[in-house]
């Protein structure tokens, strides 16, 4: 008597009496791998019927929509720019880590040792200067992209109620967006960037009543220095990462619940 | 009308993004001095010149096919059928 | 009420699926069993799912019962297209025209030139309004705020200016055609975040600062009104010729 199952269960025997492409057999060998091990099919099930319950109707493009005779939306490109803003936030993210590794945030030596990793990046690394190029302009991109994406909704009125929240929460954003830039534009240490942060502490020390305690934590001081560029640094590449983030998924998630606002 | 202004729109950036591109190559001298619209350089080589020449060529190009797509194309059929309507009410 | 309508559609509907809660009591059910805050918490529900339906019934708008588009999958896959382009751009971009290294910090050295970046220019404008800084008399023309704090202020100023907006401008207009008014603010914000820009970068534009404040503030109330007057006129012929479902949709208040 052999020890071999042979019940109705045996996928190797079933899937031997299927005439199976390679790619059919491939997929479903890992499928049933993987189900095997993690109960996929469970959670697949729970997904499927969520996608049935939100999308139980189809709705008509907008171009059906309004009967119009246009083949293509006149306003579309606007209608793209927070997504586009997104893509440009993950280019950035993405070589930002790169750079991370070869970059090292100190003003010791003359000139600063800050300055000179950028320029070690920039001259011997291997596409150091092409990834220096493309952080600094897919930030650019971003920026942009999200200033025009404030104008896009000022001007179709997706701000209105209910959506007042978000638009709250995209002030916030593109306020982040701006100290994202201006904490990376100190990180180079270069004569721009020094006096661009010396009108930072003067802006913070003139606020009444917390700017000195603003200045003390944002700037390390009153004067700019070591404490300076690695707070700048800290903030770039570790606090605000995680908030924006944060922000952005609840900021889509508040997008994806109340739908794009009646488009234009 | 609206096919007008995907062409338009496909004219002016991609015009506009060889014109920054060669203006930022051949029309900026340094950081700190005008920034693409100073004098073009002194073309060393054949490429350079070519360079050159495309950078107006690029810049025309972006502003006229944007001005053509949106403006002048639009208005002209606002005018023929304003002229056609005018003529039928007649 | 709306639990009976409700029920065959999501049970049967779509997957097939059908939920093993034929026991599990109804809205009405729980609202009769609960008290306090849950109470009222179900009572709400009520209301606001009959609020749907009565509004479903009214409209003539069979196509869709929602105000909104779906962000996924239709807006996202449209997205894909342009934003792909745009990526491209950045890719090139960033090959052919590398960012600019200055020389290193020396704090000793003040520069020529201190600039932020572009997009931080409109915030550096608003700081150097220190000649509109008002001396008093009664403080024999001393200064109230340090000219400092003038400029902090008219960032904040600026900034929760368009953090109220959503609250004074309620109502269904989308269209600036539909608003003529909040259109000609826009545009009035909009140039004035140039013309502020262009105060940063002041000592590069061959104009006087007296006249170049001046610019500042009559520009954008000058294409404020220019942009009233053209939607003013524009509205008639576009409100005709605008699809008559949409205003069915949404009758301008």
């Amino acid at each position: 008597m052999s020890l071999e199952k042979k019940d109705e269960f045996d996928h190797n025997a079933w899937l031997k009496r299927k005439d199976l492409t390679p790619i059919e057999k491939t997929f479903l060998m890992s499928l049933i791998y993987l189900d095997q091990r993690l109960r996929i099919v469970d959670y697949l099930e729970v997904l499927e019927t969520l996608y049935y319950r939100v999308n139980l109707q189809m709705p008509k493009s907008h171009t059906e929509q309004y009967n119009l005779d246009n083949k293509f939306w006149y306003w579309y490109p606007l209608y793209s720019l927070g997504f586009f803003s997104i893509v440009a936030y993950i280019i950035a993210a993405a070589t930002g880590a790169l750079l991370g590794f070869y970059y090292t945030p100190s003003t010791a030596g003359d000139p600063s040792m800050a300055y000179n990793s950028v320029v070690a990046i920039t001259t011997d690394l291997n596409f150091g200067f092409y990834l220096r190029s493309l952080h600094r302009w897919s930030a650019q991109f971003m920026t942009a992209a999200v200033f025009l994406h404030m104008i896009r909704v000022y001007f179709t009125g997706a701000y209105k109620e209910p959506r007042e929240l978000n638009w709250i929460l995209g002030i916030v954003l593109i306020s982040l967006t701006l100290v994202f830039g201006y904490t990376g534009y100190l990180l180079p240490w270069n004569q721009l960037a020094f006096w661009a942060g010396q009108i930072g502490v003067e802006m913070a020390l003139a606020v009444p009543i917390i700017g000195e305690w603003g200045a003390q934590l944002l700037f390390g001081g009153f004067t700019l220095g070591e404490a300076t560029i690695v707070r700048m640094y800290i903030l770039h590449v570790f606090v605000l990462p995680f908030v924006v983030t944060a922000l952005i998924a609840l900021h889509v998630g508040i997008v994806w619940m109340q739908g794009i606002a009646e488009p234009h | 009308m609206a096919d007008e202004f995907i062409k338009g729109f496909g004219i002016f950036s991609t015009a506009a993004l060889a014109w920054i591109t060669l203006a930022a190559w051949y029309q900026t001298p340094s950081f700190y001095d005008t920034q693409l619209i100073a004098a073009p350089v002194e073309p060393e080589t054949t490429f350079d010149a070519i360079g050159i020449f495309l950078t107006d060529v690029f810049l025309w190009t972006a502003l006229l096919g944007a001005l053509a797509f949106w403006v002048l194309i639009p208005i002209g059929r606002e005018l023929v059928e304003a002229l056609e309507n005018r003529r039928s009410t007649n | 009420m709306s639990d009976e309508e409700t029920k065959p559609d999501v049970q049967s509907g779509g997957s097939g699926a059908v939920a093993p809660d034929d026991e599990t009591p109804s809205w009405m059910e729980r609202k009769t069993r609960s008290t306090g805050l849950s109470r009222l918490t179900y009572e709400y529900f009520e209301r606001a799912r009959r609020e749907d339906q009565d509004l479903r019934t009214e409209s003539d708008y069979v196509e869709r019962d929602v105000l909104g588009f779906p962000t996924w999958p239709h807006e996202v896959i449209r997205n894909l297209a342009i934003t792909m382009f745009f990526s491209g751009v950045i890719l090139l971009i960033a090959a052919t025209v590398p960012p600019h290294l200055g020389a290193p910090a020396n704090p000793s050295k003040t520069p020529e030139v201190i600039l932020p970046d572009w997009y931080l220019y409109w915030s550096f404008g608003l700081l150097k309004l220190n000649p509109l800084n008002p001396g008093l008399e009664i403080l024999g023309g001393d200064k109230i705020i340090s000219d400092q704090l003038y400029g902090v202020l008219a960032n904040v100023v600026v900034v929760s200016a368009v953090a109220v907006v959503p609250f004074l401008n309620k109502g269904s207009a989308r269209r600036p055609v539909e608003q003529p008014f909040w259109a000609a603010i826009g545009v009035g914000g909009f140039v004035f975040s140039i013309t502020i820009a262009a105060i940063a970068v002041q000592n590069l534009i061959p104009l006087s600062l007296a006249l170049q404040l001046n610019l500042a503030f009559v520009l954008p109330i000058v294409s404020g009104i220019i942009t009233y007057a053209v939607l003013k006129t524009m509205r008639e012929g576009y409100m005709y010729d605008l699809n008559r479902r949409y205003y069915r949709l949404r009758p301008p208040k």
